[in-house]
């Protein structure tokens, strides 16, 4: 008996002991801190994002998030876009086009160093340019395709030869494929080395990365000793913790159903701003029935778009109708092409023989965006007689595979992006498989026409999208940026794909 | 002799299913859509491209000799390397493995601490109002999901009351040192979410354990010997309790880290659950297999501790085994 | 107070059944029809519980969303029984190398923990409720199998069974005619408890977005989607959350119902 008797006092003993440890750790916690990261010594900013990048290195992902936390932060480029889409110069201080637009010439800003102290001479620049032409990301190897030859003319000089005349490419250097990195940083993955205000700290993988600032910063000193970048995979996850002041800015909000919990409350300020991003319900024009124009027709009547908006995204965002968005110079507003209209679209189906009843895949990304969307469309596409079945798939496991690579779907929802996308409607290997040759030829053309040719034919070619509902512009992303009061200067417009801390400040 | 025999042949068994296991999971893994080479690249991606990155991670070998390869890593501690970052899984696990840790390893004790009075008061008041009120809470306590739970928490004690974080994760010794204060913080409403379904749960048992005793002949003959109620409740009805407890708890293990990881969803916390739930989205293969293997040896070993803490607690099960 | 957890189980299960049953005929408003000019109104005379952001009256999704709940705690006991009690039946009663294998088995099925089991399963064919439904059944399989088997073995121990051997009985009509009916309740008990646990799991899923698309109404996936506006109106989550506990309380109070019934002991001392 008395064994057993003198086990289970130890266990007991064992229990309370622990129990005593975490009550005095919760208590201590809560007597000698308050949430919220701040400490009055170090000027600190937390900001909240929606994707963790996989990785540090940007010359092997196209994943948005990393030049969203490093781009113009830890890495500078030669030259830079301003917030009204000019080139401004970087660390080169001035760049010369050569006559026959073949040869870039740079000139490096002899102060400029790597926050490692060693400076940014011609070799780095040249060894920067040539780890970008072998880049795993395809996306920057194509941007870098044109290049013919990079050769440095003296530690402050760097010439690039192109093969063709570009300026898309001078375009492209003012983002990630333009950054230098500092020759002496091999882990790129994990241990990124540029020339920017800040230099990496830490990443808690799964949480947050800090940087912190760089104490003999070249150019005009970042104004915080370190910025947290906090990623959130919950969009809940992120407002509890902006609502609770752990978080000062978040970056892009994915529930702007909740707008109004920021808009009305003194201690935030809501930015709204443009981005290039088509919310687009993409067609498979090599299937039946999409491949009629009747039914595409009729799905575009059959979609109250405003409604979408403000289900989905809380009012916000802007009706297109086509592939471009308004800060595109030949945009005309085409978003009154099919206004609702569920008895024109009842009637274009029976038309095209399409009875009650009959059944179309919408096949979605999981992503917040589309699935709102996609339950939208279902309920309004079953007012006019069409079912729709509506199936979510992981981005990267399924929606890449089935639906992008191997075109098994009727309909899908994606947001894209990139600027001055509408030529992917020529492709007819891209995924919508549309094959059109008026709208090929509208932009074979206008690609080697004369400035003012071109916005004419890009016009026509918009419209020629929308005349032949080559797709339903659901809508334009809107930029939405909550950030804490006291913090200003955080840029409002998508320009690049930088969260660029260089101009952020915090009053007082 | 007769236990050494027993803990041997349990420890067999542990080895056997361990090795089962690996095959189920590294079958099902291999049989997921889409593949981590495309996943990475992206949509603008060749197929060339995504083809030398197929190669260059060792994707186009056969699924056994991948499945030899990855075993005899197992084998000697070794779980691969991660696609996408190239580092280590093991690495990679380890901090993410030590929050998941401290949700599970903070909770489960604090619910058995707090089930067992919770538990001994529902037995010894079952007839009474109070017995029923600690019964209808805990029927309350388990019904209630998890993350509806952490969600109310969050709300009334970060937004409203802001007296503890919403969510994220603070290591102990993080960077900038051991931060005590900052890690307990972090920790309290996500272990108290688990606490409250699992004391809930708990409790109910203990206070069966504790009934059986009353009802049980050995009482009456204890109170006999002189021993007052409470004491013989409390020496008999605790060792009756414990094994209750063992019991559940190794039943309950999976159950369990399937709670840890909705909570770890629902507080942000950089623990094993969003590290799986992020490979699998990935398909970072490696690290998808190796959390797996982790949890199942996780599950069989605290299945093969409770069952040599069985042969600890009850002399019973000692001599039915020799 | 024992019958007392039998009649609130079977009241509040029965509310559940009801709620399933009436919105195969009639609810409110249509569950799926998207109403913008209604979204995320509070509890009001036209809609009870509110409606959700996209103008759809709670209620009548709560309903609909009970039909998914029921189905897949049906489907899945189901399967796990006609599975699992059959397996842990002939583990008992044929104690060989067979029984052992099958016991191993069934333990490596539950080292696999259900939630780890259901991501793999959903990655592999897709998210929806009958891929939830497969990965939760499939999970509750051993633990069927472990009851059914301790259940015949201590059937097997008592005397009736040697008077039957003794007289020729074969070991099939033992199973079926002796241990059978012996093992029903504790397997009925069971099934109401895994109904539960069944349940959770389901909203667990839905929760993390691995079961039911937005437009299938599932308790889970409303909780999800509604959790996002709670700092506006409460009810698209609380309502959904409040479904679940019900169902999940009115299951377990109903196994515990039926187990005092069925246990003499724990009857005796009331």
């Amino acid at each position: 008996m008395a064994p057993r008797t003198r086990r289970q006092r130890t266990l007991t003993h064992g229990l309370t002991v622990l129990a005593l440890i975490f009550g005095l750790t919760v208590m201590g916690a809560c007597a000698g801190r308050p949430a919220g990261p701040d400490s009055p010594t170090l000027k600190t900013l937390t900001v909240g994002a929606t994707a963790e990048p996989d990785t540090l290195d940007l010359t092997t992902s196209d994943n948005a998030a990393i030049p969203q936390l490093l781009l113009y932060n830890v890495y500078e480029t030669l030259v830079k876009l301003d917030s009204e889409g000019r080139v401004r110069p970087l660390l080169a201080t001035a760049y010369e086009l050569s006559e026959d637009e073949l040869t870039y010439t740079f000139r490096l800003d002899p102060k400029a160093h790597f926050a490692s102290g060693s400076p940014v001479d011609g070799d780095a620049v040249v060894a920067s340019l040539e780890r970008m032409r072998q880049a795993l990301s395809a996306t920057i190897q194509a941007q870098m395709a044109v290049i013919e030859r990079v050769w440095a003319e003296d530690s402050h000089t760097v010439k690039v030869e192109l093969s063709h005349p570009s300026n898309k490419w001078l375009y492209d250097m003012t983002s990630t494929a333009g950054i230098v990195i500092d020759p002496a940083a091999t882990d790129l993955a994990n241990q990124p080395g540029g020339s920017g205000p800040f230099q990496f700290s830490y990443w808690i993988r799964g949480d947050r990365v800090v940087l912190s600032r760089v104490g003999d910063y070249w150019g005009t000193p970042g104004r915080f000793d370190q910025v947290t970048f906090r990623y959130f995979s919950e969009p809940n996850a992120m407002n509890t913790a902006m609502l609770s002041g752990e978080i000062d800015v978040i970056s892009d909000l994915t529930s702007p159903s909740t707008l109004p919990m920021f808009a009305d409350d003194d201690r935030f300020q809501v930015l709204e701003g443009t981005t290039n991003g088509e919310v687009v319900l993409g067609f498979n024009h090599a299937r039946a029935p999409l491949n009629d124009l009747r039914v595409r027709q009729a799905i575009n009547y059959g979609i109250d778009r405003q409604a979408i908006i403000d289900t989905v995204w809380g009012g916000k965002g802007q009706l297109i109708g086509s592939m471009a968005p308004p800060t595109d110079p030949y945009y005309e507003d085409l978003s009154q092409a099919y206004p609702y209209d569920p008895e024109r679209a009842r009637q274009l189906l029976a038309e095209a023989g399409l009875g009650a009843g009959a059944s179309l895949s919408l096949r979605v990304p999981t992503l917040p965006y589309a699935t709102g969307a996609a339950q939208v469309i279902a309920s309004q596409l079953s007012q006019v007689g069409l079912t729709v079945v509506v199936e979510e798939l992981d981005f990267a496991g399924r929606w890449l595979p089935e639906v992008f690579l191997n075109g098994d779907y009727d309909m899908t929802i994606v947001a894209h992006v990139e600027a001055r996308d509408i030529g992917k409607f020529a492709d007819a290997s891209y995924y919508w498989h549309y094959d059109d040759p008026t709208f090929q030829d509208l932009i074979a053309r206008a690609d080697q026409a004369g400035p003012s040719e071109y916005l004419d034919l890009m016009r026509q070619a918009a419209r020629r999208l929308s005349e032949d509902a080559a797709a339903d512009w659901l809508f334009l992303f809107p930029k939405l940026v909550v950030v804490a009061q006291g913090i200003t200067g955080v840029p409002a417009n998508a320009t690049s794909l930088s969260f660029d801390l260089t101009t952020v400040a915090a009053r007082g | 002799m007769a236990i050494a025999q027993a803990i041997a042949r349990r420890v067999g068994v542990f080895v056997l299913s361990l090795l089962g296991a690996t095959v189920v999971v590294f079958l099902i893994v291999q049989a997921l859509p889409g593949d981590v080479a495309q996943a990475t690249l992206g949509m603008g991606a060749t197929p060339e491209q995504v083809e030398a990155l197929r190669q260059r991670w060792g994707l186009d070998r056969p699924a056994l000799v991948r499945y030899g390869s990855w075993l005899l890593g197992l084998a000697q501690g070794d779980l691969g390397q991660s696609y996408l970052t190239g580092q280590s899984v093991s690495g990679q696990i380890a901090p993410r493995l030590a929050v998941t840790c401290w949700l599970v390893g903070l909770s489960m004790p604090i619910a058995v601490l707090a089930s067992v009075p919770a538990g001994l008061a529902a037995a010894m008041w079952r007839r009474r109002w109070q017995g029923a009120v600690i019964s209808s809470l805990s029927q309350i306590g388990m019904a209630a999901p998890v993350f509806f739970t952490g969600i109310v928490l969050v709300v009334v004690f970060s937004v409203r009351l802001g007296w503890l974080p919403a969510n994220g994760y603070e290591p102990l010794l993080g960077p900038g040192g051991l931060d005590l204060a900052g890690w307990a913080s972090h920790l309290v409403l996500p272990v108290l979410s688990l606490v409250i379904v699992q004391a809930s749960l708990l409790s109910r048992y203990v206070r069966n354990g504790f009934v059986e005793v009353l009802a049980e002949d050995y009482l009456r003959t204890a109170r006999a010997v002189g021993w007052t109620k409470w004491r013989a409740l409390v020496r008999h009805g605790l060792r009756n309790a414990a094994l209750s407890i063992v019991t559940v708890i190794a039943l309950q293990i999976g159950a369990m880290l399937v709670g840890a990881i909705i909570v770890e969803q629902v507080f942000a916390l950089p623990g094993l659950g969003s590290m799986l739930l992020q490979a699998v989205a990935s398909r970072d293969l490696p690290v998808v297999q190796g959390i797996a293997v982790l949890l199942v040896v996780v599950v069989l070993a605290i299945s093969l501790a409770a069952d040599l803490a069985y042969v600890v607690i009850d002399p019973r099960l000692r001599s039915r085994e020799a | 107070m024992r019958r007392l957890s039998l009649i609130m189980g079977l009241a509040l299960v029965g509310l559940v059944v009801a709620a399933a049953a009436v919105s195969l005929v009639w609810t409110p408003y249509d569950p799926n029809l998207v109403r913008p000019p209604d979204r995320l109104l509070g509890p009001s005379w036209s809609h009870w519980l509110g409606t959700d952001r996209m103008g759809i009256d709670l209620l009548s999704r709560l309903m609909v969303g009970s039909r998914t709940t029921l189905m897949v705690g049906v489907i899945a006991v189901c399967l796990a029984i006609v599975v699992g009690v059959p397996l842990g039946l002939v583990s008992g009663i044929r104690r060989g190398w067979l029984s052992q294998l099958l016991l191993r088995v069934s333990d490596i099925m539950f080292a696999l923990p259900a939630l780890l089991l259901a991501i793999l399963l959903v990655a592999v064919r897709g998210a929806s409720v009958a891929t939830a439904t497969w990965a939760i059944g499939i999970a509750t399989v051993p633990v069927f199998v472990r009851m059914a088997h301790a259940a015949t073995l201590s059937v097997m121990a008592q005397d009736f069974i040697d008077a039957a051997r003794s007289c020729g009985t074969s070991s099939a009509a033992i199973a079926l005619r002796h241990v059978l009916p012996n093992i029903a309740p504790i397997v009925g008990v069971q099934a109401s408890a895994s109904f539960s646990s069944a349940i959770l799991a389901e909203a667990g899923l839905s929760y993390l977005g691995l079961a039911a698309p937005a437009t299938t109404p599932t308790w889970g996936r409303m909780m999800r989607d509604g959790q996002v506006d709670l700092f506006l109106t409460a009810w698209p989550a609380l309502a959904p959350g409040l479904a679940i506990a019900v169902a999940v309380l009115g299951f377990n109070l109903l196994g515990d119902g039926l187990r005092d019934q069925l246990d003499p002991r724990l009857r005796e001392f009331r």
